[in-house]
């Protein structure tokens, strides 16, 4: 026995020698890989959560994607380019899960051939992906979102940000929507100036985006003479608010800021609010676009009257303004039948554009893309071309869009319907 | 050896000193429950009475959902876990029937008669699934060590909240069905919504304590739940009785889930989980296997939840978990049976 | 201390004792080492036929998430597969040891100061950057502080009562820092949005010996690097569980899990032995959930720390085997595999097959698919993949007992329940009949099934 076991010990000295100079060799052939020419075929992804809540609107941005690069023939510049989907959503959960983004960030980066991320939906994924990518030695590796709307990606907002996301100093990361401080500007404007309220209640979700847009609107009606007689976190969990809104008529509000997503057990929020404080006309309801794109939620005669801020201009509008967007709408509904989900599918597309003209700006490698879009002079897509019918210009210092729209929805008749654009200081 | 008898005397002491401790300090507990609920009522007596109001309503809720698990507790010590999820999938189909099938859109009044349609195919459709369940797993683990048929609780409710979370059921997102109550309103609660809740609550309640100390079948059910062996040699049949509490309790599931869908008008995957971790605890509060003591337990939860959120005095909605939590944890410290449970002492 | 030299002393010649008692470790560093060199060495020398299956079934990712989840299953095998205590709340420790990390280990958050030991990041960096190493230790031992304030209450508790008030502290912890952006107006966790940029892994003290190749020490690549670390972590959590449950502490608990009261008759101090198995296996949770923050996520945020998945750990400590070490590291494997990519990739296979649409929708059922197997084995093996001997050998233990653990299923007591079900029916005819016979006076209520007949 004991003999046995030497000879085992000695085997395992053995490999451990050979694990070493294995780790000494392997960091060199690691970095070797991915450099030499750029590749002609490049591949874009896309990170979207798939199942859940908001998997209808990630397939609809998928497909509508997918639709945009046919028609431009799947090319930009001199170079070939494909599309990939990633999930960064898990079943269990039903939504964006944290070791999901992590998998796909660390997936990004190991897939050579990938270029540039169209993604994430959710403004908590991006803050765990853009430091995996933003470490990447061969890049850092572009992202471009459609839907994070949350300040801190590209601005100083909590401690520490937006620095943080960029261990590497650079930065890699750009976005084509306007954030949540502006569509809380613009919501408290339009309540002050449109609606008239004097004593306005916040309540968020409690989570990320929610909490932003709260705090967002509660700071900015503050300034617009607004007073601000409660806020409270609604807990995603709870069966009925019915409670909660006793709380909120004690407090004599006028109006109810609901800060976060729909998806937080928003309608029962606000078929309570109704119950309690009566149908939208009496007390104001306001939401952010958290709000927007749910058929559930505009099926709810409760919701007559509801206030929606959209940070962009919605499906309808463009469509409505005619060009680019309009004749990628007419193409998706002959190959799918309908409309894409909601108004995030439009500005997936304005990210793509994005990031296809920064790669034919670019030499094809990931360090050439992410520059093209976040130094110089930055990306600018063309009122004629762009697909949000206006110019897209991204600021290369942050990453920030320029363009700075708010719009004002109006839920009525089961329909979110254009109210007014908010223009925004 | 001197240390031993000082530890000793000491242990003594301790061990006299113990209940009065105890009993002193749950009482503290309840003395500041008790004043809580007063500056509540007192700063603003309105906003009190439309919290307390929704909290009966929720109490009445947990209630009949705590009840079906006190009753299976009761009879085979088995924490159900999937009867959380037995309810929601109640839920599912009361929405289904009512405003799919029967068209349902303005509640009030005059939807008694859907009402007792969804109720009756609710009660039978939770009551069959829960004692196929019986049949089928929980029964080939009685002899088995406790934890194998906790497992398969858990088990089948992750199968159901699975089922639900289909898109061609429910999806895994909350639904909300455009149902609107009408009637009066008082401080913001449907008057007819309570209403419903304490007609279809209260007789399903008391039917159940009737069934329990005053049938036959009831007698049957406290003999197997004391000892199963020697039910049986009095020519009780087990199974049958067990079959039947599941039967009852998978009845109540669904007529919570009718009622859940009717108050809430949403349907959701994940209610399951979640009411039924708040029903469990109401029945733990009350003292498990004790059906008073369920039904005391889930009012008390629901309304000390709703003032939590919506007196004057709370903590606010996102700490209303931790609160309810942090009293049973509370109450398990100072009196682990419950507040109407007897304590047992340990068969050796 | 007594724990580790009980078996040594009494062992007849110890040398020899303790190198057959480490046999295990052997094969253990082969299996890790081996994978790692497979990862890193051989796949990407391979022909993508050869390589691409193996990465596209077992990506590295994947294969890092399940180790990490080994470490989670063993700490709570401790709890539940030793000591018989049944804990629905173990996420508490999972997310304590992330937001130690989050704290110690990550870009500067309100209330941290910059300091750096070792840490994985430049020097120029703002914030607390602790080594890993460190930081796993200070979340081990805060966990297992938090483990006895959870125990200290629910010692008199028994079972199921036991298990509902774990859950119930599991629920507030996670409530607590769910809300934690706004403690008494003070942000003490970063509330839904957690703390996020966590620092890799790093090489910390034992870079300074130059030994450590520069993949391990940062960078997004190094995944290939963490199947040593956590490999590493896994191991010592592997020999401290095997140690642990041959000392005396080890077998105090089993004897607390086979019957308590028996165990307490025999001078084993009851309240010392659980606090002790609920320190300990806090311990592990704490760094498992280091690992998690630092080697998997990079962030932390309280969504990711609820009841499920305190039961998924469950799940894999009564899949893998209760007590078993071995077994539960498999479950743990098995399950955190199928979560992650497993079903995913099982949809994928069998797409190319039959040319269904598997891919996406497989993963759906995923909860339905759990849920299933959980039953089955339940019904059918329910002392998991990989028993645990001592559960095999109490399955000669005659009717039922008191155990409150798993796999003790006892063959005669099930074989005697079923005759006796099975004779129930023909029997209470039978006996009906006979006792008719013999007396007059059941004869009432039979004259009409002899009509029937």
């Amino acid at each position: 026995m004991p003999g046995r076991s030497l000879t085992r010990i000695v085997a395992l000295g053995a490999i451990a020698a050979l694990s070493l100079t294995a780790c000494a060799n392997g960091s060199d052939s690691g970095t070797g890989t991915t450099g030499g020419d750029a590749p002609t075929d490049l591949v874009i992804s896309t990170d979207l959560p798939l199942q859940g809540a908001s998997a209808s609107t990630s397939e609809s941005t998928n497909n509508l994607i997918q639709l945009y690069l046919d028609q431009v023939g799947g090319k930009t510049g001199k170079y070939n380019v494909k599309l990939k989907t990633y999930d960064d959503s898990t079943a269990a959960k039903g939504a964006w899960d944290d070791a999901a983004c992590a998998k796909n960030a660390t997936d990004h980066v190991a897939n050579a051939s990938e270029v540039a991320v169209m993604g994430t939906f959710n403004s908590g994924c991006a803050k765990i992906e853009v430091p995996t990518l933003n470490r990447d030695t061969t890049g850092p590796l572009l992202m471009v979102s459609h839907a994070n709307t949350n300040p801190g990606l590209t601005k100083t907002w909590e401690t520490g940000e937006p620095e943080k996301y960029y261990p590497a100093g650079k930065r890699n990361y750009a976005r084509v929507v306007t954030t949540d401080d502006y569509q809380g500007n613009a919501a408290a404007a339009f309540a002050s100036a449109d609606l008239k309220v004097k004593k306005c209640f916040v309540l968020n979700d409690n989570q990320t985006y929610g909490l932003g847009v709260a705090r967002a609107f509660a700071d900015a009606a503050k300034k617009t003479g607004i007073e601000i007689v409660g806020e409270q976190a609604w807990d995603v969990k709870q069966p009925n608010y019915t409670a909660l809104f006793q709380a909120v008529k004690a407090s004599g509000a006028d109006c109810v800021y609901l800060g976060g997503i729909y998806d937080n057990n928003g309608g029962q929020l606000i078929k309570d609010k109704a119950a309690v404080l009566g149908d939208n006309s009496q007390v104001k309801l306001l939401g952010p676009d958290g709000f927007t794109g749910y058929n559930d939620l505009l099926k709810l005669p409760q919701a007559d009257g509801l206030y929606l801020t959209f940070a962009g201009l919605t499906t309808d509008q463009l469509i409505a303004a005619g060009g680019p967007p309009a004749k990628l709408i007419e193409a998706y509904k002959t190959k799918y039948g309908a409309a894409p989900t909601g108004n995030y599918p439009l500005y997936g597309v304005a990210a793509m554009q994005v990031i296809l003209a920064a790669i034919a700006k670019s030499d094809g490698t990931r360090a050439g893309v992410t520059n093209a879009v976040l130094s110089g002079e930055g990306i600018t897509i063309p009122k004629a071309e762009s697909v949000t019918g206006k110019e897209i210009k991204i600021d290369p210092a942050s990453g920030d869009t320029t363009a700075k729209d708010i719009t004002v929805e109006l839920v009525k008749g089961g329909k979110e319907t254009f109210f007014k654009s908010q223009s925004v200081q | 050896m001197a240390t031993l008898v000082v530890g000793g005397t000491k242990r003594k002491a301790k061990v006299r000193l113990g209940p009065v401790v105890e009993r002193a300090l749950g009482f503290v507990v309840l003395g500041l429950v008790a004043i809580w609920l007063i500056a509540n009522i007192v700063s603003d007596p309105n906003r009190f009475l439309g919290s307390a109001l929704v909290g009966l309503q929720n109490g009445l809720l947990y209630a009949l959902v705590a009840l079906g698990y006190t009753m299976v507790y009761g009879i085979i010590e088995l924490i159900n876990f999937a009867h959380g999820d037995l309810f929601m999938l109640s839920t599912i189909v009361a929405a289904g029937l009512m405003v799919s099938v029967m068209g349902v859109g303005q509640l009030g009044v005059g939807t008694i008669l859907p009402l007792i349609v969804a109720l009756i195919v609710c009660m039978a459709f939770g009551g069959f699934i829960n004692v196929s369940a019986e049949f089928l797993a929980y029964r080939r683990l009685r002899s088995a060590p406790k934890l194998a048929p906790l497992m398969t609780a858990v088990g089948l409710s992750f199968i159901f909240r699975g089922i639900a979370q289909q898109d061609y059921v429910n999806g895994s997102a909350q639904k909300n069905w455009a149902v609107v109550w009408g009637g009066p309103v008082v401080e913001g609660v449907f008057v007819y919504k309570l209403l419903m809740v304490i007609v279809v609550t209260v007789p399903l309640l008391l039917a159940m304590t009737y069934i329990v100390s005053k049938t036959k079948v009831g007698k049957a059910m406290r003999a197997v739940a004391q000892d199963q062996d020697g039910a049986r040699l009095m020519g009780i049949n087990v199974n049958g009785t067990i079959s039947f509490v599941f039967a009852l309790g998978g009845a109540l599931a669904g007529a919570a889930g009718v009622l859940y869908f009717l108050v809430q008008t949403q349907t959701y995957y994940d209610t399951g989980t979640q009411l039924g971790l708040i029903a469990f605890t109401a029945a733990v509060l009350g003292g498990i296997g004790n059906l008073t003591g369920a039904v005391v337990g889930g009012l008390a939860i629901g309304i000390i939840q709703s003032i939590n959120e919506g007196g004057a005095y709370g903590l606010g909605s996102n700490w209303s978990q931790s609160v309810v939590f942090l009293i049973l944890i509370v109450l398990m410290v100072f009196k682990p049976e419950g507040i109407f449970g007897r304590p047992t002492t340990e068969k050796v | 201390m007594a724990t580790s030299t009980a078996p040594r002393t009494s062992a007849p010649s110890p040398s020899r004792r303790s190198l057959s008692h480490y046999r295990w470790p052997i094969g253990y560093v082969v299996v890790i080492v081996g994978l790692f060199l497979l990862y890193h060495f051989i796949l990407p020398n391979l022909v993508t036929q050869v390589s691409g299956p193996v990465t596209a079934w077992l990506p590295v990712a994947t294969l890092n998430e399940c180790l990490m989840w080994a470490i989670m299953a063993l700490g709570l095998n401790v709890v539940v597969g030793y000591a018989g205590l049944l804990d629905l709340g173990y996420v508490a420790f999972w997310a304590l040891g992330g937001y130690t990390a989050g704290w110690l280990m990550a870009a500067p958050f309100n209330w941290t100061w910059d300091f750096h030991l070792f840490g994985a990041v430049a020097k120029t960096y703002p914030g607390t950057h602790i080594t890993f190493w460190l930081v796993i230790l200070i979340a081990g031992v805060l966990c297992a502080i938090l483990g006895l304030i959870i125990g200290a209450p629910t010692l008199r508790l028994r079972g199921d009562y036991l298990a509902l008030v774990t859950l119930g502290f599991g629920e507030v912890i996670t409530q607590f820092f769910r809300n934690s952006n706004d403690i008494a107006g003070r942000n003490l966790a970063g509330g839904d949005g957690g703390i996020s940029i966590i620092d890799p892994i790093g090489t910390g003290p034992f870079g300074a010996t130059g030994l450590v190749p520069p993949g391990l020490s940062n960078g997004a690549q190094d995944n290939v690097y963490k199947i040593l670390v956590l490999g590493l972590l896994v191991g010592a959590c592997l020999f401290i569980s095997l140690r642990i449950r041959e000392g005396r502490l080890g077998r105090a608990w089993l004897a607390i899990r086979e019957d308590e009261l028996a165990a307490s008759m025999m001078g084993v101090p009851l309240v010392r032995t659980k606090l002790l198995a609920y320190a300990v296996g806090a311990f592990f949770g704490g760094i498992g959930g280091v690992a998690n923050a630092a080697g998997i996520t990079g962030a932390v945020s309280p969504s990711g720390f609820d009841f499920g998945k305190s039961v998924l750990v469950l799940l894999m400590v009564v899949l893998g085997g209760m007590g078993n070490v071995w077994g539960v590291t498999v479950g743990a494997f098995l399950l955190a595999w199928l979560n992650s990519n497993g079903l995913k990739q099982i949809g994928v296979q069998l797409d190319s097959w039959f040319g269904t649409t598997l891919t996406a929708t497989l993963p759906r059922y995923n909860y339905i698919i759990l849920g299933l197997l959980l039953v089955l084995m339940m019904l059918y093996r329910r002392e998991g993949l990989i028993p645990e001997k001592r559960t095999k050998a109490l399955m000669n233990t005659p009717s039922r007992t008191e155990m409150e653990s798993m796999g003790a299923e006892s063959l005669e007591a099930a074989a005697e329940t079923a005759a006796v079900e099975k004779a129930d029916a023909k029997t209470d005819a039978g006996i009906a009949a006979s006792a008719a016979a013999v007396s007059p006076v059941l004869d009432e209520s039979t004259p009409k099934r002899e009509d029937r007949s």
